[in-house]
């Protein structure tokens, strides 16, 4: 609402005015109407400008929403319970500005209801919202100090006199006749009369760099520079079917670019080009190319963002001194044989172009020379740099080039980044970003990746038209070792992994996974001292829970409780496999090197693949030993088919590798056989004593209570014994490959899939044939074992029992007991109930001596351990279960290491949760 | 023994027609008569433990562990308990028995040794016994039933028999101390008045005993004040607390390798030379990466207050940084300058070590496995980029000269790998030529004409500006 007067009022006007407030206030009074639109980029900082009473407070209200505007009032109120209490600006302006930018950090319009009249209060927000590459505007209500005197009357709490708002005023107008805002870098400032106020429209525009609702698919281009021939070769490979025809009959070879014209149909499949900037220079048709470039554009099939060079030419062409060097004299040759008229248009095409582009609902960002996460979206000149040249570290190398700075080794955005600017012999994904600039005009390739697809297509060049300050490929000189730079594995930053950090696994529908602080802690030292280089490591197994514990008098554990809480769980299709009693062990493997570097990232002097231990160590500490293993499955996958069979380079195996005395043997002989040793001679030595006692002449009641001890040591004994024998069968002497036995029982990913969809059965079919293969070279090392099993379906009758039986025997065979799954290796989970655990172990009686200790069966310990809990471990088993089952599947979704390497770490972590170590 | 029975049952007030039970804390002790004859009588303290109980009182880490069926602390707890006014020496009854020297002989069927197999003789042969030691194997309880072939396993369990004529009292006094120093662990909480109870019980003998510190030390579970304290009653003179905190220290095998060189030290120094080299005085921010306990910090604080302007340790272990920052704000409590201690590590990128003018990283390579070296260099000489980097390494030639190390065994059994001469410059050439950097190697500590020096040191200087 705007009430005009112009002239100062009389005191008793005021005081009428207060009186009959509220009849004013009814809009019928009030019908002066002007429509004006204000048009603002959807992503920016609005400084509403004007004194107090000017109605700041009420327009915010009608065009912005309640969290986009921040109000100084409010703020003022928030830090001191007074919304006009002036001695609280420092406090005020405080929050105030703490609000900004956090709203602009996450690149939200932001208004800033204050009365923003003061040009140092402007710069500081104008600084502010800069420092985020976010455009500022201002929208200032001009009205009179008189209406604004009046309505500060009728409110109560503004009890501050008029001379406040007499040097608002003065600063206000000071600031309009000093065109103040200019000055302070206030993009647009718009004016509103006291008439225009109440019906202003405010239109919010996208940022020209919007452009998430085209979705593709796309194909992008990287530098051609002045390349015409193969960029039209490489475009109707793409199937854009280019027709370049000429009014003339000469040969369109040789005319200038201004003859040409270039019929564009759309593609088939409606796909379009993206341009990567840099048409010109260096190149033999430089014209030609941006021609192409802004035909296609203008046919809307294309887009196109502007390159370091083609800035340069358009310098030049609007006569800014600019060097004459790295390729712009030739593009300025060949524009000699240009029209005018088609310079100025290629001109102001260039020109036009926009730094950065924001596609597909932000999957997808391009630029030039590539875009950091937070400069996405975002304008500013530093944003518009960026694009063009990134950014360098201010070192030159060996060749006297600028040293740029990686920021794809830093970048964790959520978009794919696509550039070029940097001519690459071999283009590679680093963190979700991709560099195609192949150096086509360096006699290298022209190439284009489609999206969505993520496949590329390369045109290699004709001839080298312009040869390179530095060469394309590392040098290599005969005979000796390259050297190579290696740090692809150190694309994982500290903060990847330190500190609290949840975690979305998409098994059973998308649960978060929370990893604590302290257990990060834990896990980086293990990580870090220990693991196997991250880009082997795309996998950690989970935890496994054991069955409820028996309510048989003799047995604490049984497979009639892993029977139960399947049924009970809705499923009876079960396989039981025998346990081995080895160590658990990783083994990613790949067909050749060539594989293992294209799909890990690996260096050729890395091998075949690795294996490796539940907490990621490097299985073996020979490395020979480690290659000859590796090479060996390789080998054997391989022979059997298996690499050709699953269509992939490459497998990651879960498996269990006997002996445990391969990889055991301190543990064993410190934790085991020592205790054994204790146990035997301790208790064997008492018990020969009370024997000897026993023969003595003793009171009644002494004899009595020396038959019971006497009792109770021989069973301590037979305990001790028995103890010695139960882990004695998973020892044998190996050395080398000889002695050694692998079993896999999980074939968990290949390339394009994570084989957690498909049941135990085709698993043990995929092992049982990796099994056979090594039986047909009789010559090499007998390492691959199968694992023995049985399939049940507990709604048959009798089949629990033959579970039950299978079990006893392998106990009785010595052997570790058995593990419990689902046949179906994952059991979907409807809403929210809890997932079922993808297996359960049921271990020998035996076998639990070397767990629980010697004498763990005695009635009275026995009583103590049935009490034992099985929650915080099932837990701790789903989690690392849907954490492994991730890894895998960003792994084979190309995700970027450290997105891998994150749900990895996390599985370490949860290890380091407290829980029972003996379940 | 060739006593009679009835005299070591007035001596043990424990009557021979008798089994008897007394309840102690984890465990019951029986006491009764194997043997009893002119010619011998055996007195047996049986110890019945109740290892769920043992494990969940003493917060065993281990749940099979040998505590329930050892001679440890708990035997001498007991001991105490069953056996008080015996090892007093008082015999109520017949009072002339209490110091008279008779043939005996302590049988203990398991103890564990912590260290080597000689101390066995070397603690009891000083008292005038006998010792007969034999280590425990299964195969000499059931043949076959062993593992200690393939595990390549040397028992630390022996059957141990003493023998000597003494009195009974003295006997029980020298098993009460020194079996818990053969075990070298104690079930209980050692406090101050255990160094009372260790005067009551070898005041007498401990002095002359040649391996007295060692006794000390074990049997007051490793505690410097205590250890001094005991040290001092036991001397009745003041002592040097500098040398028993350095005597205290666990050694761990490279400390006692390269102790005769005081090799840690002449690193040490020799590291804080360079640093004088390069910064001549002027102010400058320097980070030890891989910082451990601080040590190298602290000795930079007290040789460089003056001139810096940050300080700053990193370390994979949480526990020792903690140790660390104790040490540093308890020597150093009014810095005026910037100290960070920072849990991390080189294998991971990290943006908090970078813009300092000094890094180094003393004897921290080789802990790195050999593969995970190319990312450690690409984060600190790649994306950190110190003006100055210290790298020392042990050289492995120089092995050859450290008695008692087994050719290709290392000086630490963490150590991932130790470099030649050779193999440390190749790695510094390639440093040098990826990054940008100049180098200098040099040798530390004694230069042998053929293997070098023990340590070798590379002083990397930055050539970008």
């Amino acid at each position: 609402m705007s009430i005009p007067l112009t002239v100062r009022p009389p005191r008793w006007l005021f005081l009428f005015l207060k009186k009959f407030k509220d009849v004013l206030m009814q809009e019928k009074y009030l019908d002066y109407k002007t429509q004006k639109t204000i048009k603002i980029p959807a992503l920016s900082l609005v400084l509403l400008v004007g004194i107090s009473g000017s109605g700041k407070s009420t327009f915010a209200a009608r065009h912005f929403n309640q969290w986009e505007t921040v109000s100084s009032d409010r703020c003022r109120g928030m830090v001191s319970n007074d919304e006009n209490s002036l001695d609280c600006n420092a406090a005020a302006f405080g929050l105030l500005e703490q609000i900004v930018s956090w709203r602009l950090a996450r690149g939200l319009l932001t208004v800033v209801d204050a009365t923003n009249v003061q040009s140092e209060a402007r710069k500081k927000l104008v600084d502010l919202a800069t420092s985020y590459d976010v455009l500022t505007c201002a929208i200032v209500l001009d009205v009179s100090e008189a209406t604004c005197q009046a309505r500060n009357l009728l409110r109560p709490d503004r009890d501050f006199g008029p001379h406040v708002i007499r040097t608002q005023r003065r600063q206000l107008m000071s600031s309009i006749r000093g065109r103040m805002f200019d000055k302070e870098r206030i993009k647009q400032v718009n004016f509103l009369k006291e008439t225009e106020i109440d019906d202003a429209i405010i239109q919010r525009t996208p940022l020209f760099n919007d452009k998430r609702h085209e979705t593709g698919p796309f194909d992008l281009i990287g530098d051609i520079h002045g390349c015409f021939d193969e960029a039209i070769d490489l475009l109707n490979q793409l199937g854009y079917g280019v027709e370049v025809s000429t009014v003339s009959s000469a040969d369109p070879a040789r005319l200038p670019a201004h003859q040409l014209s270039f019929k564009c149909s759309p593609h088939p499949q409606g796909r379009r080009v993206i341009f990567l900037g840099d048409l010109v220079d260096r190149g033999p048709k430089s014209p030609h190319v941006v021609a192409l470039v802004k035909a296609m554009v203008e046919a809307g099939l294309a887009f196109c963002v502007p390159g370091n060079h083609d800035v340069k030419l358009v310098k030049k062409l609007n006569g800014r001194d600019v060097r004459m060097t790295h390729g712009l004299p030739e593009t300025m040759e060949q524009l000699e044989a240009e029209t005018p008229e088609f310079v100025a248009q290629i001109k102001k095409f260039l020109d036009g172009l926009t730094g950065h582009l924001v596609l597909d609902d932000g999957r997808l960002v391009v630029a030039h020379a590539g875009m950091k996460a937070e400069y996405q979206g975002r304008a500013s000149s530093r944003v518009r740099q960026f694009g063009l040249y990134g950014e360098t570290t201010g070192e030159t190398d060996e060749y006297g080039l600028p040293v740029r700075y990686n920021w794809a080794q830093d970048y964790r955005g959520k978009a794919m980044v696509v550039y070029g600017h940097v001519p690459t012999h071999k283009i590679e994904w680093i963190n979700n970003t991709l560099c195609i600039d192949t150096g086509c005009v360096f006699g290298g390739s022209l190439t284009a990746l489609r999206y969505p697809e993520k496949e590329t297509l390369s045109i290699p060049a004709r001839k080298t038209y312009y040869e390179p300050v530095k060469p394309l490929a590392p040098p290599q000189k005969q005979g000796q070792e390259p050297v190579i730079k290696d740090d692809r594995d150190a694309s994982l930053d500290i903060q990847d992994v330190a500190g609290k950090r949840v975690i979305e696994a998409r098994l059973y529908g998308g649960k978060k996974i929370t990893i604590r602080e302290a257990h990060a802690t834990a896990a980086l030292e293990i990580m870090s001292r220990f693991a196997v280089d991250p880009r082997w490591l795309v996998y950690l197994p989970p935890t496994m829970s054991p069955c409820e514990t028996s309510n048989l008098p003799d047995y604490l554990e049984h497979p009639s409780q892993a029977f139960e809480y399947f049924l009970k769980n809705g499923i009876s299709r079960i396989i039981c496999e025998k346990k081995h009693m080895g160590s658990r062990a990783i083994v990613v493997v790949a067909r050749d090197v060539a594989s293992a570097t294209k799909h890990f990232g690996t260096t050729p002097q890395m091998g075949l693949g690795s294996i490796f231990t539940r907490t990621g160590r490097q299985f073996f500490n020979d490395d020979a030993l480690q290659f000859t293993f590796v090479n060996h499955i390789s080998q054997m996958l391989g022979a059997s088919g298996l690499f050709d069979e699953l269509s992939t380079d490459w497998l990651v195996l879960d498996c269990e590798l006997l002996p445990w005395s391969a990889k055991a043997k301190e543990l064993i002989a410190n934790q085991f056989e020592g205790v054994a040793v204790a146990a035997t001679a301790g208790t064997g030595g008492a018990l020969q004593k009370l024997q000897d006692a026993g023969t003595r002449m003793l009171d009644d009641a002494s004899r009595i209570e020396l038959a019971k001890i006497r009792e109770r040591f021989a069973q301590r004994y037979d305990a001790s014994i028995k103890m010695a024998a139960a882990y004695k069968p998973y020892l044998w002497a190996s050395s080398g490959m000889s002695g050694l036995k692998l079993a896999p029982f999980h074939f968990l990913a290949s390339q394009g899939a994570v084989h957690f969809d498909k049941g135990h059965d085709w698993h043990l079919s995929m092992a049982s044939k990796l099994v056979s293969a090594q039986r047909s070279h009789l010559d090499g090392p007998d390492l691959l074992i199968e694992t023995d099993h049985l399939m049940l379906d507990l709604e048959i009758d009798g089949d629990a029992a033959r579970g039950i039986a299978y079990w006893m025997d392998l106990c009785a065979q010595g052997h570790e007991g058995m593990v419990v799954k689902p046949m179906s290796f994952v059991e979907p989970v409807e809403g929210d109930e809890q997932p079922v655990q993808p297996a359960l172990k049921v271990r020998a009686r035996e076998y639990l001596r070397i767990i629980y200790g010697p004498e763990y069966l005695m009635p009275h310990n026995l009583d103590k351990l049935k009490m034992r809990r099985l929650n915080t471990k099932r837990n701790l088993a789903l989690r690392e279960f849907a954490l492994g089952h991730e890894a895998l599947c960003r792994f084979v979704e190309g995700q970027p290491l450290y997105r891998v390497h994150q749900c990895v770490f996390g599985i370490l972590a949860l290890e380091s949760e407290p829980v029972d170590p003996r379940l | 023994m060739d006593n009679p029975a009835d005299e070591l049952g007035y001596l043990l007030y424990k009557h021979p027609a008798k089994f008897q039970s007394f309840e102690l804390n984890y465990c019951t002790a029986h006491c009764f008569y194997a043997q009893v004859s002119q010619e011998r009588t055996t007195f047996c303290l049986l110890l019945d433990t109740d290892p769920m109980a043992l494990n969940k009182n003493l917060a065993l880490q281990n749940f099979v562990n040998d505590r329930p069926y050892v001679a440890s602390s708990l035997m001498s707890v007991a001991i105490g308990r069953t056996l008080k006014s015996a090892m007093k020496g008082v015999c109520k009854d017949r009072p002339e028995l209490g110091d008279k020297e008779i043939a005996l002989q302590a049988h203990l069927p398991c103890i564990h040794l912590a260290g080597n197999p000689a101390l066995l003789k070397e603690l009891f042969q000083p008292l005038g016994y006998t010792v007969e030691a034999n280590p425990l194997y299964l195969d000499d309880i059931e043949p076959g039933l062993g593992n200690s072939e393939i595990l390549d396993w040397r028992s630390t369990y022996y059957s141990l028999t003493i023998s000597a004529t003494t009195t009974v009292s003295r006997m029980l006094k020298h098993l009460y101390v020194l079996i818990p120093v053969l075990d070298n662990q104690k079930h209980y909480y050692v406090g101050k008045d255990e160094v009372e109870l260790l005067m009551s019980r070898a005041s007498d003998w401990l002095a002359e005993h040649p391996l007295k510190d060692l006794i000390i030390r074990r049997y007051l579970a490793h505690k410097s004040h205590l250890t001094q304290e005991a040290q001092a009653l036991l001397a009745h003179a003041d002592i040097d607390p500098q040398k028993f905190e350095e005597q205290s220290k666990k050694a761990s095998k490279e400390d006692i390798l390269e102790k005769p060189l005081s090799l840690n030290q002449k690193r040490l120094d020799a590291v804080l030379d360079q640093i004088q080299a390069i910064t001549n005085g002027a102010r400058f921010k320097l980070i030890d990466l891989g910082c451990g306990e601080g040590k190298l910090l602290n000795l930079i604080v007290e040789r460089y207050r003056h001139s810096l302007d940050r300080l700053a340790g990193l370390d994979a272990t949480v526990s020792i940084l903690e140790r660390a920052n104790r040490t540093l704000t308890r020597k150093h409590p009014n810095q005026d300058w910037q100290l960070d201690l920072m849990h991390g590590s080189l294998t991971y990128r990290d943006r908090r070590i970078s813009g300092f003018d000094i890094a180094t990283c003393i004897e921290v390579i080789e802990h790195i496995d050999e593969s995970r070296l190319d990312a450690f260099a690409s984060n600190l000489f790649g994306a950190a980029r110190p003006k100055t980097v210290i790298v020392t390494t042990p050289n492995r030639e120089y092995n050859v000269l450290f008695a008692g190390l087994n050719p290709n065994q290392m000086r630490h059994a963490d150590h991932r790998f130790e470099w030649t001469r050779k193999e440390f410059t190749a790695w510094t050439d390639k440093i040098c030529k990826i990054y940008g950097y100049s180098c200098s190697i040099e040798p530390v500590g004694d230069v042998d004409t053929t293997y070098g020096a023990p340590t070798q040191m590379a002083v990397f200087v930055s050539q970008k500006v």
